[in-house]
């Protein structure tokens, strides 16, 4: 066998070394994000917080249009809230990093419910109340916002709309249906008059 | 010429695939008590090597009591129960001491129902995998936060948890009952 020598005009060997160079500067933002993404998850199955956020940090720095890993940071902040002693300041983070997720990524309807949940952490069910609805907006047959609206409808002692999202939820959802029966059975008991 | 390397490909390939069958499946591992104060001792953010200096630490931040650290020294081998988690995790949330006075399963009941913990026997031995949910999922951290959360909400959580989560709503009713005189929620209305 004889070697094939291949002659390449400068043209040529220029682009034969920026083709392979602009693929790596474009996809290696993403290849090193989604490492530091994997680990940061390992790290949080294991109970190891603070470096799961140091990695989600990284990842962060290498993809920041990325609106998975500011929501996943988010969820690692509320996650360490109660088990802190400065627990506020972790819910604070944690709804400062959802609503970075949203800015990037507006319909991402989980993160929205994320956002309400973190908001009623920190017991500012007015803000929980509207991250519902602009999750509803979103995804309108998704029956964990109903249930959630009308949990926090309850617990503002507003047992009509509770009543109400409950019994949409209901309509909506494949399962544990005696679960919300007897939440409404409850509201009926306290209060709530049936609807008709 | 070329057939010998390529058999000795598909029989690499045999050797990897017949690998990830073969593979026997992931058992879920059951948790030690030792193990829990490790892993809550990490995510209070305190730096801690054995079970024994993860339970002195959580007692000087006033994580846990110092009678449940003592309870808990001679039992750090020992299997990790649904109903010593719950023990744990109401020392911890600060529940009232008649909530534990009413027995184990009681106290297993009252976290189920403010969506903290799935529903099941205190004697159930509870794995890793039930571990990294109560200490890492945010739902069940603001379930936490929101004491008086009424368990609805917990349970909303991802399409998938929400059979869980519905099951904790069942019990709101009671628990609303109880808490309705303590809450402090009101207030914070839009």
């Amino acid at each position: 066998m004889r070697p094939i020598a291949v002659r390449l005009s400068p043209h040529r060997l220029l682009l034969a070394l920026l083709v392979p160079a602009g693929l790596l500067w474009f996809f290696a933002g993403a290849f090193v994000g989604d490492l530091y993404y994997q680990r940061a998850m390992v790290l949080k199955e294991q109970i190891y917080f603070d470096s799961a956020a140091t990695s989600l940090e990284h990842a962060i720095a290498w993809q920041p249009r990325q609106a998975a890993y500011y929501r996943e940071l988010g969820r690692l902040y509320l996650a360490m809230s109660p088990w802190r002693r400065d627990g506020r300041r972790w819910i604070d983070q944690g709804i400062a990093a959802y609503r970075q997720s949203l800015s990037v990524n507006p319909r991402d309807s989980r993160t929205s419910f994320d956002l309400g949940m973190a908001y009623v952490a920190a017991h500012d069910v007015g803000r929980a109340q509207a991250a519902f609805q602009s999750g509803l907006a979103v995804d309108p047959n998704n029956p964990s916002f109903y249930v959630a609206r009308g949990a926090v409808y309850e617990l503002q002692g507003r047992l009509d709309d509770a009543k109400a999202m409950f019994e949409r939820a209901y309509l909506l959802s494949p399962y544990d249906r005696e679960a919300l029966r007897k939440q409404l059975r409850f509201l009926d008991q306290i209060g709530a008059p049936p609807r008709k | 010429m070329g057939l010998r390397p390529r058999a000795g490909m598909a029989v690499l390939l045999l050797i990897c695939l017949s690998s990830l069958v073969f593979t026997p499946p992931t058992f879920a591992q059951v948790e030690t008590i030792g193990g829990f104060v490790l892993k809550l001792a990490r995510a209070a953010g305190l730096q801690t090597t054995t079970a024994a200096n993860a339970l002195q630490a959580l007692v000087t931040q006033k994580v846990i009591t110092a009678t449940l650290a003592n309870s808990l020294e001679p039992q750090l081998g020992f299997e990790l129960t649904k109903g010593m988690l719950a023990r744990i995790l109401g020392n911890v949330l600060k529940l009232p001491p008649q909530a534990a006075e009413a027995g184990t399963q009681n106290l297993v009941n009252v976290l189920v129902e403010r969506g903290v913990l799935a529903p099941g026997s205190a004697t159930a031995a509870v794995t890793t995998e039930q571990v990294a949910v109560v200490l890492s999922n945010p739902i069940v951290a603001s379930a936490m936060s929101a004491a008086i959360i009424p368990v609805a909400v917990a349970a909303a959580a991802v399409p998938g948890a929400l059979p869980i989560a519905l099951g904790a709503a069942a019990a709101a009713g009671a628990v609303a009952a109880a808490a309705s005189s303590q809450r402090t929620f009101h207030a914070a209305s839009p």
